[in-house]
């Protein structure tokens, strides 16, 4: 009758008696793209969930309904439902590693896929992929066919996650924060990939992210998410340009933009370096072969300085961070901290001078101790302090220090939101006050809000304690918000640095004015 | 693939070069006098000049370091010296107990495997359900019951009462039977919980999920994915039990007159028959290092990462 894939019609979801969802509507037409943006906790993520369940989650409609190709999918049970994964309705998660079993080949988990849906011929299963693989821009389908999950990047996980629900023909895709584990270049790849797939197969997709950036490139038609309703609908174009509920006003202005670029370096009298490396460099062996994670880097940075780095997953960012932080060692090449020498072996004064906060925060704490016990435990070993009093006292003003409430210490990591358990990171961090605090990605899993009042948090804490900052993230936009001087990693080399004024307006490598372009482009 | 086996079985020449050697100086330094205690099983009389006579034929007047050489060129050519107790060849006497150990701990092994896997995912996809209940509790009570009182129970009934099978096994096919069930029970009831959490932590795993949400048939998630990965960490358990049957059916061969080298191993150490008891820790310890480089291998396969 009409060409409506999906139509949501006044959908309330229920979840432990709480509606955490409540009327939504909307309509989505054959080969549109609809975005979805909102903080974490909106709902957003469980609309898709009620679309398509995957497993038993307690979630249960209390009232709407949702029209899937002219057949009420809310009341299907749920095996009729089972029926429809896959073969016409896609779903792609965030984290593009877990979406395929790391130790089976893609070969393997392609046919078991299409055997369970009766589509599997033998004879042209190869050329039908390949085709695929062509159309969506991935090249050398056959090295990828024979690859198992943990060889590929995260980004090669999730263009392959695509391609293979394009081999399933569905009409509809869902996508849940697809990008958000990804860095620029390899979101482009995908977002292009999802174009083409539009293109070729005219297939209907909603992206649900908190990355304005993403959707802006890709959507059709925009929804803004808050507590569980959509607080704004229109087209893409119009919501963006034009917003106007506040909270999608507020929502935008958290996208970091470049505007208040720190122009000239603080003055800083002492010429004493806090930092020096001098030619730093990392091998790694596979199979035999040597690869250089890092190579002859060079850099110096004072106290108090805050330095950001740039560049790709796998330009060896992370890699230099790791040789700073003393969790690896250096194959080649020194580093001077506070004048001496740390690359052999260092001693507690240095360990604690130097601390470090990772990307994935809740792998960074132990799940099964409380925040306060992982807190004391760096304080009871790197300061000393035994005294019970005296140590929950400390973790308290720590904790507010962060800007939470001494409360929280007594949760476990998972009772926590990102952005709190990324803040409990931080204290844990400061809590041996550091000279040097290593940032590594850590506000890539968040949403933008609370990105913000992260950086925030961090320039307080630089100037409160005059703690110098090397923070390291992909997104050159967001580094500028924070940082004195820029860093530019490719492949391992250190190819460009400056001011950040000096990077932004005058990129001299052809590679940092690739990145500024895909920043840009909106 | 080839290099790594190759390079681990070079690595084997040390281990068991070492293990020779510590089994060699056990005995050497335990107390006794060989060249008297073989004139005692002789029963020929201990004067001092017969005594030095046979310390001389049996080598004992030569350096340590010579003894071991000699001992270790004889056990390269196969011959482990004599038994005291009655002089046959102890290569010989092992040889045969081996065989029977061998059928009885492969049978106990397979079987194991047979029923342990297929339950262990059937309580891990049903969990809490009242089935997973019941068999849990079936383990739990499998795994407390000592395996010679299990022997007699089984002994009890089947053969006593039910008439079914002989009482003494004596290496007969139906006499493999309920040896081969008092080993496997225990066994079976430890693998079931082992793959059970395996398969637990592996079912939620997000790949679980993704396949789920791409719409694949259970039963390719269940047995290509779960079991597969799950198998990584049991495959440690079933390789040492492997060992732990090889060695430590003792009791049960002694219960059900199996002629295993358990039986022959009870009675060397009482006789204190000590080149008997040398061979068999020697073979045992080979078996278990090489077990050991087995379940290196199917880690290899099972697991592509480990190869990096």
């Amino acid at each position: 009758m009409n060409n409506t894939v999906l139509s949501v019609e006044n959908l309330s979801v229920n979840y432990g008696g709480i509606d955490v969802i409540s009327s939504i509507n909307f309509k989505l037409n054959k080969g549109e793209i609809l975005g979805i943006v909102g903080e974490s906790g909106s709902g957003k993520s469980t609309l898709l969930k009620t679309i398509l369940p995957i497993d038993d989650l307690g979630i249960f409609l209390s009232g709407g309904k949702i029209i899937f190709e002219n057949k009420i999918l809310s009341s299907m049970t749920i095996m009729l439902r089972k029926e429809l994964r896959g073969k016409h309705i896609g779903i792609i998660f965030q984290n593009p590693k877990t979406s395929f079993n790391p130790i089976r080949t893609y070969r393997k988990q392609f046919i078991e896929t299409l055997k369970s849906h009766g589509k599997y011929k033998k004879e042209n299963f190869e050329n039908q992929i390949l085709e695929i693989f062509q159309n969506l821009n991935l090249l050398e389908g056959q090295r990828i066919l024979d690859s198992c999950p943990y060889e590929m990047s995260g980004g090669m996980n999730q263009r392959i996650a695509i391609a293979l629900s394009v081999l399933l023909e569905p009409s509809l895709l869902l996508l849940d924060e697809p990008t958000s584990a990804l860095d620029v270049t390899a979101q482009e790849q995908v977002i292009d990939e999802l174009l083409r797939m539009r293109e070729y197969y005219q297939t209907s997709i909603i992206i649900v992210t908190h990355n304005i950036r993403v959707v802006s490139k890709i959507a059709d038609k925009l929804g803004v998410m808050n507590k569980g309703k959509i607080v704004e609908f229109g087209t893409a174009k119009d919501v963006l340009e034009n917003p106007k509920h506040l909270y999608t006003k507020s929502l935008f202005k958290a996208v970091p933009q470049i505007g208040n670029l720190v122009d000239k370096k603080k003055e800083n009298k002492t010429t004493d370096h806090l930092l020096e490396l001098k030619n730093i460099s990392k091998e790694f062996q596979k199979y035999k072969k040597s690869f250089q994670a890092v190579s002859q880097v060079n850099m110096y940075l004072k106290p108090g300085e805050i330095l950001g780095i740039v560049g790709e997953s796998g330009s060896g960012k992370s890699t230099l961070l790791k040789q700073i932080g003393g969790l690896q060692k250096a194959t080649d090449g020194t580093i001077f901290f506070k004048g001496k020498n740390i690359v052999l072996n260092r001693t507690k004064t240095e360990f604690c001078g130097i601390q470090m906060i990772f990307q994935n925060v809740f792998e960074s704490f132990n799940p099964r101790r409380k925040i306060r016990s992982s807190i004391s435990e760096t304080l009871k070993n790197l300061c000393g302090i035994k005294n019970k009093i005296e140590l929950n006292a400390k973790i308290d003003s720590l904790m507010e220090k962060v800007g939470l409430k001494p409360s929280l210490a007594d949760r476990y990591p998972l009772e926590l939101s990102g952005g709190q358990c990324q803040r409990a990171a931080i204290a844990r961090a400061i809590s041996v006050n550091p000279d040097l605090l290593l940032c590594d990605e850590i506000t890539s899993a968040l949403d933008v809000s609370v990105q913000s009042e992260i950086m925030k948090l961090l320039i307080k804490l630089a100037k409160e304690s005059h703690m110098a900052i090397i923070f390291v993230s992909h997104d050159i936009v967001l580094v500028t918000n924070i940082c004195e001087t820029i860093m530019v990693m490719h492949e391992g080399k250190c190819i460009e640095s400056g001011t950040a004024k000096e990077i932004i307006t005058n990129p001299k490598k052809d590679y940092t004015k690739q990145l500024l372009e895909y920043a840009f482009e909106r | 693939m080839k290099n790594y086996i190759i390079k681990r079985l070079a690595q084997l020449i040390p281990i068991i070069l070492g293990l020779t050697f510590l089994t060699f100086a056990l005995l050497y330094i335990s107390p006794g006098d060989p060249a008297q205690k073989k004139l005692i099983a002789q029963g020929v009389a201990t004067t001092t000049e017969v005594l030095e006579k046979t310390r001389e034929e049996m080598g004992l007047n030569q350096p340590f370091i010579k003894q071991y050489a000699d001992w270790l060129v004889n056990l390269l050519h196969g011959d482990m010296g004599i038994s005291y107790k009655d002089g046959t060849p102890v290569a010989q006497k092992l040889e045969k107990g081996i065989k029977y150990t061998f059928i009885l701990a492969t049978s106990a092994f397979v079987l194991s495997i047979i029923i342990s896997i297929p339950l262990g995912m059937y309580t891990a996809v049903r969990k809490n359900y009242f089935s997973d209940y019941v068999i849990q509790f079936l383990c739990f009570a499998g795994n407390a019951i000592p395996n010679f009182l299990l022997a007699i129970i089984l002994i009890y009934y089947f053969c006593i009462r039910m008439k079914i099978f002989p009482v003494i096994a004596k290496g007969t096919i139906q006499g493999l039977f309920l040896p081969t069930l008092a080993l496997s029970l225990p066994l079976i009831s430890r693998f079931i919980r082992q793959i059970r959490v395996a398969a637990i932590e592996q079912l939620g795993k997000d790949y679980v999920k993704g396949a789920r949400a791409r719409g694949i048939k259970e039963n390719y998630i269940i047995i290509y994915n779960v079991l597969r990965n799950s198998m990584i960490s049991i495959i440690t358990v079933l390789g040492l039990s492997i060992g732990t049957l090889m060695g430590g059916s003792v009791v049960i061969e002694s219960i059900f007159m199996w002629p295993g080298i358990g039986k022959l191993v009870m009675d060397s150490i009482t006789a204190r028959d000590y080149p008997v008891i040398q061979g068999f820790v020697i073979i045992m310890a080979i078996i278990y290092v090489v077990v050991n480089l087995v379940i290196d291998i199917c880690y290899h396969f099972l697991d592509p990462r480990i190869k990096e």
